[in-house]
């Protein structure tokens, strides 16, 4: 066991370079706006330092943040009430060089909460029972999202690729 | 589809070199504080208690200053009446710089204990499981449970007459006020037929759904082919008023999420109609080595070519087999 309170300052930047890339991944699958994953991502760290918890290993670390990840953003969801599609169009003229694909695109066009079980089981490779852990529902709703995110994703990619 | 095109995609995302950099400044800066301000505290406290012993010994001194003044003779009565008020004046003074610093050394021995109190509660929190500090948030809408326990789906559970007129008006809804519709209400589109209270549905990983009844008869109400998705769609009710329906892919490849799953079946039946050959079994299905249940399956062959299997359901009513042999082809579009 270890405390993030009992390292150093280098301690948060390895776990910055550790999960920072995949934290915004997330965030941005969910957020679909660079700056709005950005502050996810700065107040999951920022909870990580306050709450200073013990972690049994990496993994156990890893799901920790993307659980407070993914709160935050169901949380900024909840209260900046934005259009979706106003945000995927402003990602390629984005200040950040971020690189999204179509097929990222289409991913970002589904609800919110299918994307997020996508994300985390195609990209994260996280299992269904790890997945529920880590958004707080049963294993067999997670199960559900799966498979209708997988409808619409295959309805919408079908549609733009035939 | 490959899904694994997600992943593939998803990948290039990375987090700017400029706004990891800036995170990380963000990041010490916010830890930086705490440790300066422990310091000045340690830094405070120290400085009190020099400030305390210096007092002291100011005190110490004086008392005893105050002491030999006392035991000199008086030189004049009226001096030594003035000396005798400024010692009086001089022993209240020293007497409540006394009780002062008193009070400040109690003061300091309290705040110590405190801190020390604040430590070992902090301490003691931290030992708390991890799980109760993970922070949980629920949303409003409600999922599917876990369908052990819930008692067999019945038709008079049903409100029939809701569910007809629920379908009715969704019919003239845009597609997005369709999927609100049917989250809101928790009911499933089963196409062609009737919706069903999703908290009755087993869940798969198809697009099979299906109440269970305790009577009945179980007939394929329709086939029907849809080029532009390469699938059968078949629909399969236990009565006249429940149904099922699942989709074949025929383009010869399985989806993904069945790639690890491995099966076998109790019993079957097959049916044929043309060139068209439904087997149709009880089956366990094994999923990854994560999950497995018991459910209905489907094999179709047509001209001869087997399709993919497709689909299987939970199945939670123990007179399956009674309906099973019941199976039989009533309505079958003529879809080649």
């Amino acid at each position: 066991m270890h405390r993030i309170s009992e390292k150093n300052a280098l301690g948060i930047e390895k776990a910055i370079d550790a999960y920072g890339d995949m934290l915004f991944r997330v965030c941005l699958v969910m957020l679909k706006n660079e700056t709005d994953a950005e502050d996810a991502v700065q107040d999951t760290f920022l909870k990580y330092i306050q709450k200073a918890p013990e972690f049994a290993n990496s993994e156990h670390e890893k799901a920790w943040l993307l659980k407070v990840a993914s709160n935050n953003c169901k949380n900024m969801l909840r209260t900046r009430k934005r259009e979706s599609h106003l945000y995927v169009d402003n990602l390629n003229d984005a200040t950040y060089d971020i690189e999204i694909d179509s097929v990222a695109e289409i991913l970002m066009e589904i609800p919110e909460k299918f994307r997020l079980v996508l994300s985390l089981y195609y990209v994260e490779n996280y299992r269904v029972n790890e997945i529920a852990q880590i958004i707080g529902k049963t294993p067999s709703a997670v199960k559900m999202r799966l498979q209708k995110g997988r409808k619409l994703f295959d309805e919408k990619y079908r549609k733009e690729f035939g | 589809m490959d899904f694994e095109k997600i992943k593939e995609s998803c990948e290039k995302i990375r987090m700017p070199s400029d706004m990891k950099k800036r995170l990380k400044e963000k990041c010490n800066a916010a830890e930086a504080p705490e440790r300066n301000i422990s310091r000045q505290c340690q830094f405070d406290v120290r400085l009190v208690m020099a400030c305390v012993c210096c007092l002291l010994i100011v005190l110490g001194i004086g008392l005893k200053y105050g002491n030999i003044l006392e035991k000199k003779p008086p030189i004049a009565e009226e001096t030594t009446t003035q000396t005798q008020n400024t010692e009086t004046t001089l022993f209240e003074f020293l007497t409540d710089a006394e009780s002062t610093v008193i009070q400040i050394i109690e003061t300091v021995a309290e705040s110590s204990r405190q801190e020390e109190t604040t430590v070992t509660q902090t301490q003691s929190s931290t030992d708390e499981p991890i799980v109760s500090q993970l922070e949980t948030t629920r949303e409003g809408y409600v999922d599917s449970e876990d369908v052990q326990g819930v008692p067999p789906w019945t038709l008079d559970m049903c409100d029939l007459d809701k569910l007809k007129r629920a379908k009715a008006s969704a019919e003239t809804m845009s597609e997005e006020e369709y999927r609100e519709f049917l989250n809101e209400n928790k009911y499933w589109d089963v196409e062609g037929c009737f919706y069903f209270p999703e908290e009755y549905l087993a869940f798969t990983e198809s697009d099979l759904y299906i109440p269970v009844v305790n009577e009945g008869v179980a007939e394929i109400l329709w086939m029907n082919y849809t080029p532009e998705y390469e699938s059968i769609n078949v629909g399969i009710s236990f009565d006249e008023r429940n149904a099922f329906r699942f989709y074949i892919d025929i383009s010869g490849k399985r989806e993904t999420y069945f790639r690890d799953y491995s099966y076998m079946y109790r019993y079957k039946k097959t049916f044929q109609k043309g060139n068209i050959t439904a087997d149709i079994f009880k089956t366990k299905l094994i999923y990854r080595e994560d999950w497995a249940w018991e459910g209905l399956a489907v094999d179709l062959i047509v001209d001869g070519q087997e399709m993919a299997v497709r689909t299987a359901t939970e199945m939670r009513d123990e007179n399956f087999e009674k309906y099973f042999e019941q199976i039989k082809f009533v309505k079958i579009k003529d879809w080649i």
